[in-house]
């Protein structure tokens, strides 16, 4: 398969003590990629990596490439780089003095992106794709904060995804939701593989299972094992991997 | 030049603006006091004639030190305690409902204008304090210089006594905000040896929250020092000799009120308008020291 | 020898009490305030009072229309200058405020907070008054205006702060500049908030008296210019209250019962404004 990103030798320090040791691993197009492993083994800081939302924290040092599409985002405007890699949080964070409408649209508005016109049809768009457009297309102008949890997420997807971003990083999207938005969460990311490259950081191994094509494990700020998801399962090579997998570390 | 980093540079000179200001107000300040210092040496700070005549110039600013200085105290030593009591009530004895309607109370007493005390102060509460605290006090234990003069209910105590009241709202939610720190673990464990609310309070909550107290009676003493109009309007305003303390019953002034009643009578061409910013000066000075204590305490308790 | 019981249970009713009568002494000036203000200030409201010049002190005619207008311009003219400059503030130290470099301000912020409001009157008598060779309706707005700006600089870095950091976070991710976060995603959710910061900061300036003292003078005629003395609701009450004139208290009352009905109500309307967030 095809790789939109690819890592390489990208090693990152907090305040000086280092959290990701050496990481290279090739993501492939159009595909959903788990990163799974113990927590605190660095998977969301490998995450924001790859969006350069470490830019932001002064205690932060990344060293090493991120290719998308062989350049390296960070010798690119970073700007760019989060609309086309777009991320979808752990918790839900609709914006909460907009409506359901504005929440949709505002990436779209603030990046200068579109006329005015044409945002009614980008937002219908983006919550069609993120499967909310039927229960909220009445109320569009009503409080995001209004919306169930589940839905709440699902419109963060729509915000994320009304940028047309080429890449979705999601950051245990469904660890805060109950287990029926989960599910419908999980069947929207497997619905959205055919258009996007998607890296979905989750703890729930079977969530991994369930839905990625290609599985990451990482421990201690390394990557252990990168494979096809049901290989990894089965055949683990590294003991690690089998431990982290039978449930003798977490 | 990318946007967020004119966007910097522009909120940096907004926020310039604060720190321009305080250098000039305080370098104003000093320069405009320097000829009444100059004329008058370390007479100005610690002796007490106040003439304004031309050619009798004479301007010394103890008396309204000292009046600035007592009626806070005053104000400190009856607010603190009925702070205090307000902030217990609320933590320990109120339910919601009383809690929301009891502090909003006391916010209102915040919003009120000093001004609007004042005028309460000169035509109700002098009054008041005149028939049911001077008078008696005076009657009684008249022979104790601090209650000797004749009372007329315009003198340092109202002007104390209506700080007291001003000084309430802050100190009071500041405690409470400290009080509603103190860890449950430390009054569970009062209780757990036989504790009754008094020694939770008192052994637990007061003891570990010390500090926090300490820096909420500040931060009202400050409250207190800069404190203009109400105090300005019942304090009796004496000028001079007869403006130092004698007795909580005589008249007096504090710096502040000192400003404001003289400010606009004073001859611009004399002395006098240098030594009313001079006072002010050692106002300013008074209320940045207390202020600065207070906030350090708060903070340093609040970490 | 009392009994420990009954030591213990005398202990508590002394706490219960001295918190209960101190909570008691505290309310009474509230009520007293405010049923003083609306009996001695209900008697001076008619049409007049609102629509005429004070007159000569002493006069039992007139009203107290200059100083209403007075204060409306005041504090419309300081919140112009003051609100902006007080809202970047607060921003930049939301933002910037950590850094070393920034501390400066940050402490400067904080100490013209605690200034007496009078010595802010004295910095522009000096610095404005006295070379116009005039008091003014500028001069005062300045006072004001600087009076206000500390206030309102802390009430929006709080209000920003209080904005959970996965908001922040969430619109970075979108792509947008570091400033166009920080103003329509941030500020925006921390509207409320800082509106009610601003509303309060107005409030308390409808109630300033000393620095208007030595600005503005204080007259008996309508407004005539930025650069002429203006009259005051404030002003008003501090130089009627104590004149051997009726008439004169009786205006006083007057405008305090209007001043207090404005201070009380912005600051309900903001007690309750921040109940809906």
């Amino acid at each position: 398969m095809k790789t939109k990103i690819e890592i390489r030798n990208l090693n990152v320090w907090f305040n000086k003590r280092q959290v990701i040791y050496d990481v290279n691993l090739k993501v492939p197009e159009q595909a959903i990629t788990a990163v799974i492993g113990p927590s605190g083994c660095g998977k969301s800081t490998l995450l924001r990596a790859i969006n350069r939302l470490h830019d932001l924290i002064p205690e932060a040092k990344v060293k090493g490439e991120v290719l998308l599409d062989g350049k390296d985002v960070y010798k690119e405007d970073p700007l760019v780089v989060r609309r086309k890699i777009g991320m979808v949080f752990q918790k839900p964070v609709p914006f909460p003095s907009m409506s359901i409408f504005e929440n949709v649209a505002i990436g779209v508005k603030l990046n200068d992106l579109a006329k005015k016109e044409r945002l009614e049809k980008i937002v219908e768009r983006s919550l069609r794709m993120a499967a909310l457009w039927e229960e909220v297309k009445d109320i569009l102008e009503s409080p995001a904060t209004s919306l169930s949890v589940g839905q709440q997420q699902r419109l963060t997807i729509a915000r994320t995804l009304a940028l047309e971003p080429e890449v979705l990083l999601m950051d245990e999207p469904t660890s805060a939701l109950d287990p029926v938005s989960m599910k419908k969460i999980e069947e929207l990311i497997v619905n959205l593989k055919n258009d996007y490259t998607i890296v979905v950081v989750t703890h729930d191994m079977r969530q991994a299972a369930r839905i990625s094509d290609f599985t990451a494990f990482m421990y201690e700020g390394k990557i252990i094992e990168f494979n096809e998801t049901s290989e990894l399962f089965r055949n683990p090579k590294e003991e690690i991997t089998e431990k982290y997998i039978t449930g003798r570390i977490s | 030049m990318n946007e967020d980093e004119v966007f910097y540079l522009f909120s940096l000179a907004v926020a310039s603006i604060s720190l321009l200001l305080l250098a000039l107000i305080l370098v104003v300040l000093v320069q405009y006091t320097l000829p009444v210092i100059k004329e008058m040496g370390f007479d100005y700070f610690i002796t007490s004639s106040w003439n304004p005549v031309f050619g009798k110039e004479r301007y010394g600013i103890l008396p309204y030190f000292l009046g600035t200085v007592l009626t806070s105290f005053i104000a400190v030593l009856v607010g603190v305690p009925i702070s205090f009591g307000i902030a217990l009530f609320l933590t320990e004895y109120s339910n919601k409902t009383l809690k929301k309607y009891l502090s909003i109370m006391i916010d209102l007493l915040a919003a009120i204008p000093s001004v609007i005390y004042g005028l309460w102060g000169f035509f109700v509460f002098r009054n008041f304090i005149l028939d049911y605290i001077e008078k008696p006090l005076h009657n009684y234990f008249g022979k104790i210089s601090i209650f000797s003069a004749t009372p007329t209910g315009l003198d340092f105590l109202s002007g104390g006594l209506i700080l007291a009241i001003m000084i309430i709202p802050i100190v009071s939610s500041v405690t409470r905000e400290v009080l509603e720190l103190v860890p449950t673990e430390i009054k569970e464990g009062i209780y757990a040896i036989g504790g009754n609310r008094y020694d939770v309070i008192v052994y637990g909550s007061i003891r570990y929250s010390k500090n926090g107290i300490l820096g909420a009676i500040l931060l009202g003493l400050g409250r207190a020092v800069g404190e203009t109009m109400a105090v300005s309007m019942v304090i009796g305003n004496a000028t001079g000799e007869n403006a130092l303390p004698r007795s909580l019953f005589s008249a007096g002034q504090t710096l502040s009120s000192l400003i404001a009643n003289e400010f606009n009578e004073a001859n611009p061409t004399s002395l006098h308008p240098n030594a009313l910013v001079g006072a002010g000066l050692v106002l300013l000075m008074m209320a940045i020291v207390v202020n600065l204590g207070a906030r350090a305490i708060v903070n340093k308790y609040k970490r | 020898m009392i009994s420990l019981r009954v030591k213990k249970k005398v202990q508590n009713t002394f706490l219960f009490l001295f918190a209960f009568l101190s909570t008691i002494i505290a309310i009474i000036p509230l009520f007293s305030i405010i049923f003083e203000v609306i009996k001695n200030g209900i008697e001076a409201i008619n049409l007049d009072f609102f629509i005429q010049l004070p007159g000569p002190l002493g006069e039992s005619i007139g009203g107290i229309a200059n100083a209403i207008q007075g204060t409306l311009i005041l504090v419309t003219l300081a919140s112009i200058i003051g609100v902006p400059i007080g809202v970047i503030t607060g921003i930049y130290l939301y933002e910037y405020g950590k850094e070393k470099k920034s501390t400066l301000i940050s402490f400067s912020v904080d100490l013209l907070y605690d200034l007496p409001s009078i010595v802010v009157g004295i910095f522009v008598y000096i610095t404005v008054v006295s070379p116009m060779r005039s008091f003014s309706a500028l001069a005062g707005a300045l006072a004001l205006a600087i009076v206000m700006i500390p206030i309102i600089a802390k009430t929006t870095e709080e209000s920003l702060t209080l904005v959970p950091p996965t908001i922040s976070e969430a619109g970075i991710a979108l792509g947008i500049p570091k400033w166009k976060n920080i103003i329509f995603i941030v500020l925006n959710s921390a509207k409320n908030g800082v509106l009610n910061g601003i509303v309060l900061a107005v409030a308390r300036i409808t109630g300033e008296t000393a620095p208007l003292i030595m600005t503005c003078l204080g007259s008996n005629f309508w407004f005539s210019g930025m650069d002429k003395p203006i009259n005051s609701l404030t002003l008003l009450i501090w130089r009627y209250a104590m004149q051997p004139y009726p008439s004169a208290v009786k205006k006083a009352w007057g405008a305090a019962f209007l001043l207090l009905l404005v201070a009380l109500a912005l600051n309900l309307l903001v007690k309750s404004g921040g109940e809906r967030k």
